[in-house]
């Protein structure tokens, strides 16, 4: 048996890591193929704001970021549907202000906040059992949702006027995916930190979208690099005596540079 | 009561009016092309047709469709991961997606036998050619058996041999099926050979009819003149692109 396996606390740590690994890997294709990489990283520096606010009203971390990400979240897409500005200009306002915010509560924290770090770069190997029971309910929650509406998410993606035709509820399932977004970039923030939620979405869809052609190649692509990543970083980290989460976005990063070479001549990011 | 009654139809985009109370009705069965210059509010008419453009005035429909809607080929992202399969088993709900269906399988490849696109099958959509791609559409357009069938300039940018194949293709397939037709067409030449009623609009409505009796040069002539405030008013198409 491999010596880390003795410690109660990397085993959770590997546990806590497949799972946001499977998460943000199927939530990442579909936040690629709607180009909405930008918003997603908007929504983890405001959840960092929501954790600052969280320790300022006494309420846990993790609900002040969550309540604060969901609350971005609907207003960036309630303000994006007026098409007054575009929606990366919308985004743009929303990041800067919520920094802006978060640093400033930060400000009004009395003392040296030693625990906020860990949310801006993220604590795995800190995850209690309670954490992975929070992480188990979402990944099950959004990999059943995913399932039942899979095809309605990837018909809006490819063309959101033709799933209006065909009866969809574009507005309803827009919200329901943002909201399960931004769940599930307030519970990473908390394994990898706000700066490196994005990347953990982002990069293995990014992969799979290197050397896929199709939806099915993508979502599974996507995942094994989500689980491959999360395990082979944190062992990694673990011999190398490397920060956990830093070293999961770069193994992700790594196998991202390999899938960019091997990539057919026609594919496009 | 007609199939489709259209009544006193605008819609205005803040201060530009982009359709001004357009009437007409369509029969069960009909092929009606929908014409006018570039800007004219014909991609904006159909839209609000299908709910798809907020509009003032009445839709009313005999009964409700079902309809299958083929938008603008520019709309569509060449890189988007799907196959043809992939796009088409989108709308049956009922065999599986992630493993091999024989049945979906079967009634996929049917459904692009009916376009002229079998061969497409497990393509890319973003390596299919214009032509390909418009056949795919409207197979995904068709696969659910609508009772109303609606195009938006299906042919632009194919090649003329290409466009008279599409447009004698949709023609073949309404007929088979009974289905009624709305299509957006800047070509006349297509629209005399194919067309069973003609619906000219420059904002206003400018004529309706069979197109022998009402694409006369004084309709052409108003249908398609533009003044400069219609030239300056933001084109449909910018206007009303929808992105998820």
């Amino acid at each position: 048996m491999p010596d880390f396996l003795q410690y109660d606390f990397f085993v959770r740590a590997l546990i806590a890591g497949v799972l946001i690994g499977i998460l943000a890997a199927n939530l990442g294709v579909f936040v690629i193929v709607r180009k909405m990489s930008f918003f997603s990283d908007a929504i983890a520096h405001a959840s960092f704001t929501g954790v600052a606010l969280g320790l300022l009203l006494g309420i846990h971390p993790l609900a002040g970021a969550a309540g604060f990400a969901v609350l971005i979240a609907l207003l960036i897409s309630k303000l994006g549907e007026r098409r007054s500005l575009s929606l990366d200009t919308i985004i743009g306002v929303f990041f800067s202000t919520a920094l802006a915010l978060g640093v400033i509560v930060i400000g009004a924290l009395k003392g040296y906040r030693v625990d906020l770090f860990g949310y801006l770069f993220g604590d795995i190997l800190g995850v209690s059992a309670l954490d992975n029971i929070l992480i188990a309910v979402l990944t099950a929650a959004t990999v059943i949702l995913l399932l039942i509406f899979f095809r309605v998410w990837t018909k809006i993606a490819f063309h959101a006027d033709l799933a209006r035709v065909e009866g969809v509820n574009v507005s309803f399932q827009d919200r329901l995916f943002l909201v399960i977004l931004a769940l599930t970039i307030a519970l990473g923030i908390r394994l990898v930190g706000a700066v490196l939620i994005g990347p953990l979405l982002i990069i293995p869809a990014a992969t799979a979208k290197n050397i896929g052609w199709s939806m099915r190649s993508l979502v599974a692509v996507s995942t094994l690099v989500g689980i491959f990543s999360s395990l082979a970083g944190l062992i990694i980290s673990y011999y190398a005596n490397t920060a956990s989460g830093p070293t999961v976005v770069l193994v992700s990063a790594a196998v991202f540079g390999l899938s960019f070479l091997a990539r057919p001549k026609t594919a496009k990011i | 009561m007609p199939f489709l009654a259209v009544h006193e139809l605008s819609v205005r985009y803040g201060e530009t009016r982009v359709l001004e109370r357009v009437s007409f009705e369509v029969e069960q069965g009909e092929l009606v092309a929908i014409i006018g210059p570039n800007g004219s509010g014909k991609t904006t008419l159909i839209r609000a047709i299908l709910g798809l453009a907020p509009a003032a005035g009445e839709v009313l429909w005999e009964k409700p469709p079902t309809t299958g809607y083929v938008p603008q080929r520019v709309d569509f992202d060449p890189s988007f991961p799907l196959t043809v399969e992939e796009l088409l088993l989108l709308r049956l709900v009922r065999h599986r997606f992630w493993r091999h269906d024989e049945q979906a399988h079967e009634a996929i490849t049917h459904a692009l036998k009916d376009v002229g696109a079998a061969k497409l099958v497990d393509k890319p959509i973003g390596v299919l050619s214009g032509g390909e791609l418009q056949r795919v559409l409207i197979a995904n357009a068709l696969i659910a058996n609508p009772t109303l069938l609606v195009l938006d300039e299906p042919a632009s940018g194919i090649d003329i041999e290409g466009e008279e194949t599409i447009y004698g293709l949709i023609h073949r397939l309404a007929e088979e099926r009974h289905m009624t037709v709305l299509l957006v067409s800047h070509d006349l030449d297509i629209v005399f050979r194919y067309a069973s009623k003609v619906v000219c609009v420059n904002r206003k409505l400018i004529c309706q009819g069979a197109p022998s009796k009402v694409l006369t040069a004084e309709t052409l002539s108003r249908a398609y003149a533009t003044p400069a405030r219609y030239l300056h008013a933001p084109g449909e198409r910018g206007n009303h692109r929808h992105h998820g």
